[in-house]
């Protein structure tokens, strides 16, 4: 398979996805969709302090604290309560304290309390929550006293830099932007079946090994660059670029695979669409471990798209490195070549 | 003569169904094979697996003294093939559908202007192909079968349902790459064409060929010769007589006729191809 053939089909390719105006109209506006919300989501974090509280405290002391600056106190009848909407995402963190509280400090016995932060809770708050600890005890003996603190962090622990909302939404947009090229491509191979067209290059020296590297690169190279430029309007690539590329790139090879089990399993575009658009949902689900910090299962890893955004996000967010991330490459890359081998395989099946 | 193409006992079925059976034939360098056969006789599986579509389950197919099933992609540069129906990339422009193939066949200098004056399409080469109509789609799709100046020419039901013109055109495209040394795989049910157009003539009933020769050979083997007369009767009304021919009374049945009725026409007659396969294989051919 010489490239002359592989350069004049992902010509093809190209022209003709230009020329499907819905798919032209879909990726264009997509693209600058994603975008335009990043930019329009703001880019400063919520400086209020959404404070879980689990106590039997005199009346009066609430108030006080919510009186300061920045302070909203939940009030949870139990500890379990107080993790789940930490867990949930309703709440960054939360203290539990012991119902015998009040009367140990007062009595000026040493007392024991909870701390819980959600994984993705900034060092700042953890500050405040341990300072919130101290002003309700001081509150309460007009005196500082002496409590241990035990901390538990409830999902992967990811204290650093605030994280503003956009900023976590990118690599949901990057991953959005790479599935939807997914379509189009599985468009391309599906119109190609169904107009028979593929039976024409058939029977020139153009080979079916040919036609998947020419349609893989097509699609890998659309989605990919897509990506890029996405990324590179919002300041995605700014930290580990190169770890960002590669896992673009290797999302972009998925979309591909994927475009090759969407365009076997559909007969025209409706069906590609239909497809497609359930690969979309099931593939965005892991995305949503990223917004919603502690609502991931471990199940969700078993998702292919789970080590795509998890490594974009702690790659562009946290600034993990490589030897962070190596596994979820090797988990993609092996993901991606178990996609690109059985669409290969159902394709061809398909032709005949 | 050198042959083009040798097939020997292929076989293809489509789970149990026996599309093609065991069939076997040769075509020589430089000759048009008609390949007749009703819908779902066989004739497009055959076309699928000497042109590397289809892998043969059974037999083989040699091209060009190639194995098409060992050799395909170095065969597949010396054939061209029109398909039946039009798979044509309809948003690309009748040029642009024509350069692209020209690349997969690396044609050196191609020259798309004549190639598309050639098919008569002068002047539409930079529409789309959607806009062609069924005949200029069809006249397009012999177009990219010929940018490679085939050795093998495969023609699937070429000029299906078109108008008279645009099948004329065609035909005439069929009979230059004929002179012009190129052997023509001809597949159609229309047996006018056939009759018209090949040096020999193959049916293909059920997966298997059922006879292969010559028009002419065909007509003799199976059909008859006779001549139809128009006469007047004696109240003025025409009534046709048929003399069969090649009998020992013909020739006083003829001076019979002549000299004791009114003759008002005399016609001789042939049988046809279908007529013919009707005789062989007890159905129609569409």
């Amino acid at each position: 398979m010489n490239a002359r053939i592989i350069g004049a089909l992902i010509q093809k390719d190209l022209a003709l996805a230009m020329r499907n105006r819905f798919f032209a109209v879909v990726l264009v506006l997509g693209l600058v969709a994603y975008t335009a919300v990043y930019l329009f989501m703001p880019s400063q974090v919520d400086e209020d302090i959404d404070f879980g509280l689990v106590a039997q405290l005199p009346s009066g002391i609430i108030e006080q604290l919510e009186s300061g600056e920045g302070l909203r106190v939940h009030m949870f009848d139990s500890a379990d309560g107080l993790k789940t909407a930490i867990e949930g995402g309703e709440i960054m963190g939360g203290l539990s304290l012991p119902d015998d509280f009040i009367t140990d400090i007062t009595s000026g016995v040493p007392v024991s309390a909870s701390l819980y932060y959600s994984s993705a809770t900034p060092e700042e708050y953890r500050s405040a929550l341990n300072l919130m600890l101290s002003e309700i005890a001081y509150t309460i003996a007009g005196k500082p006293l002496n409590v241990v603190v035990n901390t538990t962090v409830l999902g992967r622990d990811t204290s650093g830099s605030p994280i503003a909302p956009r900023d976590t939404l990118m690599p949901l947009f990057a991953v959005f932007i790479i599935l939807t090229e997914m379509m189009s491509l599985a468009s391309l191979l599906s119109e190609e079946i169904e107009t028979r067209t593929i039976r024409a290059l058939m029977v020139t020296p153009m080979n079916i090994r040919g036609l998947f590297l020419a349609k893989g690169i097509t699609g890998t190279g659309m989605a990919f660059f897509q990506a890029v430029v996405f990324m590179a309007i919002v300041g995605g690539l700014g930290t580990q670029t190169g770890l960002v590329l590669l896992t673009l790139l290797l999302g972009a090879v998925m979309a591909a695979g994927i475009g090759f089990l969407v365009a076997a399993a559909g007969r025209d575009l409706m069906s590609v669409m239909a497809w497609g658009v359930l690969f979309m949902l099931v593939f965005s689900v892991p995305a949503f471990g990223v917004i919603f910090p502690g609502s991931i299962s471990g199940w969700v890893q078993a998702i292919p798209s789970f080590y795509l955004v998890d490594t974009l996000n702690q790659a562009v967010n946290y600034g993990s490195s490589w030897g962070d991330l190596w596994t979820n490459l090797v988990w993609l890359a092996g993901f991606n070549a178990a996609f690109i081998i059985l669409g290969m395989w159902i394709v061809r099946r398909k032709l005949g | 003569m050198e042959h083009a193409i040798i097939a020997e006992e292929l076989v293809y079925s489509y789970g149990k169904q026996k599309a093609v059976d065991g069939i076997s034939f040769q075509i020589s360098q430089g000759e048009i094979l008609g390949f007749l056969g009703p819908n779902g006789a066989g004739k497009s599986t055959t076309v699928n697996m000497l042109t590397g579509l289809l892998k043969p389950q059974g037999g083989r197919a040699v091209l060009l003294g190639r194995d098409i099933s060992k050799d395909v992609d170095s065969i597949q540069k010396y054939i061209g093939v029109c398909f039946e129906g039009a798979n044509l990339y309809e948003q690309m422009t009748g040029e642009e559908n024509l350069k692209l193939f020209a690349r997969l066949f690396d044609v050196k200098n191609f020259d798309v202007k004549a190639l598309i004056a050639r098919v008569g399409l002068e002047g539409r080469g930079k529409d789309r192909a959607g806009s062609y109509s069924k005949g200029m789609k069809q006249r397009l799709m012999v177009a990219r079968s010929l940018i490679n100046r085939p050795e093998i020419l495969f023609l699937d039901e070429p000029t299906d349902g078109l108008d008279p013109a645009s099948a004329e055109s065609i035909r005439r495209v069929i009979q230059e790459e004929r002179d012009r040394g190129a052997t023509v795989f001809l597949t159609t049910h229309d047996m006018m064409e056939a009759d018209k157009l090949s040096d020999r003539v193959a049916f293909i009933n059920q997966g298997k060929i059922v006879a292969l020769d010559t028009s002419h050979n065909l007509k003799q083997q199976y059909g008859k010769r006779a001549l139809n007369i128009e006469v007047l009767d004696a109240e003025g009304k025409l009534q046709t007589r048929e003399i069969i021919l090649d009998t020992p009374d013909t020739p006083s049945q003829v001076r019979e006729i002549m000299a004791s009725e009114k003759v008002v026409t005399i016609h001789s007659e042939e049988a046809t191809l279908e007529d013919i396969f009707i005789r062989i294989t007890g159905r129609g051919l569409s």
